[in-house]
């Protein structure tokens, strides 16, 4: 439940959509034009999701009218495995031997917040989570938390990669799709980030009405308990929402989407997310950059549609879970 | 006017021993527990010494009494030991259900993931494909949930060596906003090959025994462990009738800024993160007993955080000592083992003292305590944690 009313004042993602369809094992992300947001000489040490991550931080600023936030956090499932990878390498090659700090001092999972910060020149507040598929939910809920008492803007995100020998422990151990394994959902990376705040930008401000998350494998009855408590909570009917956005990853056999969708929301257009940004621990957080795009008045990408009303979103709905467990809620809705 | 915040259990596992009796001993012995490794398998063993548990995977697990084949990383068996003992010390061992779980780590399950990227990647060496679900930040904690049956609200936060105190400040904030009544809240961290060989590359490891805030020191020795404490609302403990350990009354999280390795010489990170949680608590500067400072022992961190402290508390500098010359430094649990010290320091009277002190820093000419002090009462205690990336964290504990 959230007491004060919680704004939505810029967003920016930067994931791996393209014009044609995405084929392979792995989604990566589409990289930007540096240059047009960060000094790319001064970061050109960084690994590439960090430097992603600055620009994603730079654009969500520049998209609430913002210079520097109050509060800067990150959730991140797996933090950053290109250096981990690297120094890991070369550890392993020659342990006895002395390594550049560079990929260790990169490889920690703060380092997103913290380069942030370092680019802003932000003291104030600064968090990472990892907590697996609620690592964004979690790093959401404290920018709610910091705004309830009292903070003005936070910088809240997520940030994913899944660099090359990930990739392949993941798919051995089957939680991502393979060429061998093709009933796991496909992986993907993400950087998205948001402004929360505690006053709307402008009058067409999205407002954050509430989210929820349940940790563990749950029933379709304890799904439904959910989300009708969260709505409840936000002052919204079921038959208010006239657009959900799911987390379902398509052509697998996962619980619950289907029956929500069928059930509780026969009524609203249904949008998916995971056919073009893949699945991660933080991959909820897209879901949630969906539901703004569309109540910013974007029309999204029709590959997002599962079924399309052509009414105007006024309350959405986002729903995602990690493969049965780490189940999110997010109600959002344009003022 | 929101709930305060109390204290009602400890728990603490590293070099010193496992359990708050055994570190309370190992205090007073007057020696280090940092030495060279017997258990971590390092090609560096004979070159660093390291504040290591003393207990083998195995041993954990009987202690623990562990029968299955899951896969368990060391980070979270030192978070199993310290996490129960808070839980049982704060009575609550047989009623866990609804109780927060925050913990915090940097390592997660790299003890056993560099092994299962060298075996499966590299093709070196055995390994367990298991070990894989155990390698991310959120394992550990999803096992203490598991291990407790706390069925409840769990969250990971990963911020270098400031992890476990962001942990119990987020535990305080969430009792505070009445979304939770009880939380355990700390923070852990094992030795791994991979840190190991990270600090040295940062050339901030020291082969000698580690001397915070003296001229001459060399750098850090790394530690590992886990500290946990059990927080609780006011309210709870009114209906129940229950007397705390001491009050959590003020907290802080700045960002230095700086540098992602190297703290700003004059501390302003830990400067604002010391004055916001004095600030919080209400208090000012001359109101605290003890500082347990972060002090690493690395050139760079005891001279930041001394000018911060210069800063605050000018001429009236209160006695103050970094423990990590006992424990080593043990990253993501530093936050939880010193909170937990902070509070026995208040339980007690206790000033702990900082080893290996010989001559006082040419820049700030601070001394810290040196011998192991319980004469005075202890009202209020500072406690520092300042992380790599610029996450400088402190904690106020007061006595009630």
């Amino acid at each position: 439940m959230l007491r004060k009313e919680i704004y939505i004042n810029g967003f920016s993602s930067i994931n791996p959509i393209k014009d044609l369809d995405e084929e392979g094992d792995v989604y990566r992300c589409v990289e930007p034009d540096y240059k047009n947001y960060i000094d790319t000489g001064s970061v050109r040490r960084l690994g590439k999701i960090q430097r992603i991550a600055l620009v994603g931080a730079k654009m969500c600023l520049e998209d609430a009218n913002l210079i520097v936030p109050d509060a800067i956090i990150t959730g991140t499932g797996l933090g950053c495995l290109s250096d981990t990878e690297k120094f890991l390498g070369n550890m392993l090659d020659e342990e006895a031997g002395l390594h550049s700090p560079t990929s260790f001092i990169q490889s920690t999972h703060n380092t997103i917040s913290g380069q942030i910060a370092i680019m802003l020149k932000c003291h104030g507040y600064n968090n990472t989570y990892s907590h697996r598929g609620l690592s964004f939910e979690r790093a959401l809920e404290d920018a709610c938390l910091l705004v309830e008492e009292g903070t003005e803007n936070v910088l809240v995100g997520a940030v994913d990669e899944i660099p090359e020998s990930t990739l392949r422990i993941t798919q051995k151990i089957k939680t991502f799709h393979s060429e061998t394994n093709k009933e796991e959902p496909v992986a993907g990376e993400g950087v998205h980030y948001f402004i929360i705040a505690n006053s709307k930008l402008h009058e067409n401000s999205i407002r954050l009405l509430g989210s929820s998350s349940l940790a563990e494998e749950v029933s379709y009855e304890d799904v439904v308990l959910e989300c009708n408590r969260v709505l409840f909570c936000a002052g919204i009917e079921p038959n208010e929402v006239d657009t959900i956005v799911l987390g379902n990853n398509p052509g697998l056999t996962e619980p619950h989407y289907q029956q929500l969708k069928e059930e509780l929301f026969s009524h609203s257009s249904v949008l998916q997310f995971k056919n073009l940004v893949g699945e991660s621990f933080t991959a909820s957080a897209f879901g949630m950059i969906l539901a703004c795009k569309l109540l910013s008045g974007e029309v999204p990408d029709k590959r997002f549609y599962l079924k399309n009303n052509n009414s105007k979103a006024k309350t959405v709905l986002v729903y995602n879970h990690f493969k049965g467990t780490s189940h999110s809620f997010f109600i959002l809705q344009n003022v | 006017m929101p709930s305060k915040v109390y204290v009602t259990g400890l728990g603490i596992i590293s070099a010193m021993g496992a359990g708050v009796d055994e570190t309370l001993k190992s205090f007073s012995t007057g020696k280090t527990f940092v030495r060279h490794p017997e258990i971590l398998k390092t090609l560096l063993k004979d070159q660093f010494p390291l504040g290591e548990v003393r207990f083998s995977n195995e041993e954990l697990k009987s202690l623990l009494q562990i029968k299955t084949k899951q896969s368990y990383s060391r980070t979270s068996l030192l978070a199993l030991m310290a996490a129960k003992e808070a839980l049982s010390s704060a009575g609550l061992l047989e009623s866990p259900l609804g109780i927060g779980v925050i913990s915090g780590t940097s390592v997660g399950g790299m003890d056993k993931g560099e092994y299962l990227y060298d075996g499966f990647i590299r093709r070196k060496g055995k390994f367990n494909l298991h070990d894989a679900f155990v390698h991310d930040c959120g394992d550990s904690t999803n096992k203490i949930v598991e291990y407790l049956g706390t069925r409840a609200y769990s969250s990971t936060i990963s911020t270098a060596c400031s992890s476990a105190a962001n942990a119990i400040m987020l535990g305080a904030r969430l009792i505070k906003s009445g979304k939770l009544q009880r939380v355990i809240a700390g923070g852990t961290d094992a030795l791994a090959r991979f840190t190991l060989s990270g600090f040295r590359s940062l050339m901030i490891l020291s082969d000698e025994h580690c001397k915070p805030f003296d001229q001459h020191r060399k750098g850090l020795n790394l530690g590992e462990g886990a500290g946990y404490v059990v927080l609780e609302s006011e309210e709870i403990l009114d209906k129940e009738n229950r007397t705390p350990i001491c009050e959590l009354s003020g907290y802080a999280n700045t960002c230095d800024a700086f540098h992602q390795t190297a703290s700003s010489a004059d501390g302003n990170g830990a400067w604002l993160a010391i004055s916001q949680a004095l600030e919080l608590a209400g208090l000012y500067p001359n109101d605290i007993s003890y500082i347990n400072t972060h002090g690493t022992a690395t050139p760079n961190n005891d001279l930041s955080e001394s000018m911060a402290m210069k800063r605050v508390f000018g001429e009236i500098m209160p006695p103050f000592s970094s423990t990590k010359a006992f424990t080593g430094h043990t990253l993501g649990a530093a936050g939880g083992i010193e909170a937990v010290f902070s509070a026995l320091s208040i339980r007690d009277n206790i000033v702990f003292p900082n080893l290996h002190f010989q001559d006082k820093m040419d820049e700030t000419g601070l001394i810290p305590q040196t011998v192991f002090e319980n004469q005075f009462e202890i009202k209020h205690v500072l406690s520092n944690s300042f992380g790599f990336g610029g996450n400088n964290s402190s904690l106020v504990f007061s006595a009630c």
